[in-house]
């Protein structure tokens, strides 16, 4: 177990394996992706409430979950960085990022557009729309922080210690904005007591998430071997490989 | 101890920070009326938000001179070095900030709700959110502070990073004074309060190593 961590812990090896996982994510993201839009898009029935605006969703749920879980992996990323002063976490902390900042955007552009046709405006201050901004505004923190003090490896360190203070603040936000939300507006919208969706439906949400997983994972190796090599290049397994 | 009095003087010889981010938030109150209306009926309930959110943005923008001084003159290194704990260092900083920039417009706070039309008893819970509410914003400032010391753009980069943490306090803090003191938010304040009180001086404290090494 140790050695394997060790192993992967290493930028030369984690670089060298994990060449071969890019045209394995590629080809899965690009298939279930393809799939998903396609099935979710053109096949799936339009809600007999929503009508086709309902077809945001195949978009807007799984950069929702995608954009929550990211942060977390950041977070986790950051944690084993300042325990075990890994290099690799402290940039896979750097290059999840901008994607997860990206990613909770895409979440709150669709979202507010399903809310044009929905509830007849594109914002509410509803406690979901209001933690996934706040969730926003923490990747930027991180990615704000990471660019004012530069590549330095302190910079990292303050980096994800601000991370992981955010993981943990976490919970405290949803909640209190819950509570605050449940205080101020009637609940005259629910995401969640909707009736149960049929197969014909969340079949192509669950492919649209697992294909949005296989992207971002994707898109997240191929910046971290970009800047491991970039961290790097005065090694001499980098040098090596440039002259070949 | 030491370190508190040494706090205190330094604020007291030169008491023009805590003066500019006490005047700076009267000067925003001020704007509120002009901007909005002088109508008493539509600025009282607008009242104990706006001076939350005041309180809020002067403890965001005072917190990085409050450490700026001590890491130019290299007293913060020392600090690091010294034999104090160091999260008692930072918890003592957070005190600092608390008296320079909480305290003043706590004391405030009934002329600025004067201004805006509130009345006594909604002043009174006012005051009591901002007793309970403000020591965590200046132990988040704090750590902020500590993050961005040093660094090219500080000030504004501090807000950034720090304000989408006090979300709960704001909350809390607003939802309690606006009930009228609901139990309920004011345990949770409460609750938050003693977590901060426990948890961020000691983050504080490893931010700060990283601080002095950069």
């Amino acid at each position: 177990m140790w050695r394997w961590f060790h192993q992967w812990g290493s930028p030369k090896f984690f670089y060298h394996r994990s060449g071969a996982l890019i045209p394995v994510l590629a080809l899965a993201s690009g298939l279930i992706l393809g799939a998903g839009v396609f099935w979710g898009l053109l096949i799936a029935p339009a809600d007999y409430q929503q009508g086709e605006s309902v077809r945001i969703m195949y978009v807007h749920v799984p950069a929702a979950i995608l954009a929550q879980s990211s942060y977390a992996m950041m977070a986790v990323m950051a944690l084993i960085s300042l325990i075990w002063r890994l290099k690799i976490a402290d940039a896979a902390v750097q290059t999840v990022a901008p994607i997860g900042a990206c990613i909770t955007l895409l979440a709150l552009a669709t979202g507010s557009l399903w809310g044009k046709p929905m509830w007849g405006t594109y914002w509410v201050w509803d406690a979901r729309l209001t933690s996934t901004l706040i969730l926003f505004f923490l990747f930027a923190g991180v990615l704000a922080l990471r660019n004012a003090a530069g590549q330095s490896q302190t910079a990292g360190r303050a980096a994800s210690v601000l991370a992981v203070i955010g993981l943990l603040n976490l919970p405290i936000i949803k909640y209190s904005v819950d509570w605050w939300f449940t205080l101020h507006q009637p609940a005259s919208f629910t995401l969640t007591d909707r009736p149960a969706m049929p197969f014909s439906m969340w079949g192509p949400l669950l492919m649209m998430v697992v294909g949005f997983y296989a992207w971002f994972f994707l898109a997240w190796l191929i910046r971290l071997r970009h800047e491991l090599v970039k961290r790097e290049i005065r090694s001499d397994w980098v040098q090596q490989m440039m002259k070949q | 101890m030491m370190l508190l009095l040494r706090e205190l003087k330094i604020m007291l010889r030169s008491p023009a920070g805590a003066i500019q981010s006490l005047m700076f938030s009267v000067l925003v109150i001020a704007l509120f009326p002009l901007a909005i209306t002088p109508d008493p009926d539509q600025l009282e309930p607008l009242g104990i938000g706006l001076i939350w959110v005041v309180t809020l943005l002067s403890c965001l923008l005072a917190a990085d001179k409050s450490l700026a001084g001590d890491y130019a003159d290299g007293s913060l290194e020392q600090m690091v070095l010294s034999d104090y704990p160091l999260w008692w260092v930072c918890l003592v900083k957070s005190m600092a900030h608390w008296v320079s920039c909480a305290l003043p417009l706590l004391l405030m706070a009934p002329i600025l709700g004067a201004m805006l039309a509130m009345p006594l008893d909604r002043i009174v819970w006012l005051m009591a959110s901002l007793v309970l509410g403000s020591p965590i914003l200046s132990l988040f400032c704090m750590l902020g502070a500590m993050l961005t010391v040093g660094l090219n753009q500080s000030s504004a980069l501090l807000p950034i990073l720090i304000a989408p943490f006090l979300v709960p306090t704001l909350i809390l803090g607003t939802q309690w004074a606006t009930t009228g003191g609901e139990a309920f938010y004011g345990y949770m304040l409460a609750a938050l309060l003693c977590l901060s009180l426990v948890t961020l001086p000691f983050a504080t404290a490893v931010v700060a190593k990283i601080a002095v090494s950069r």
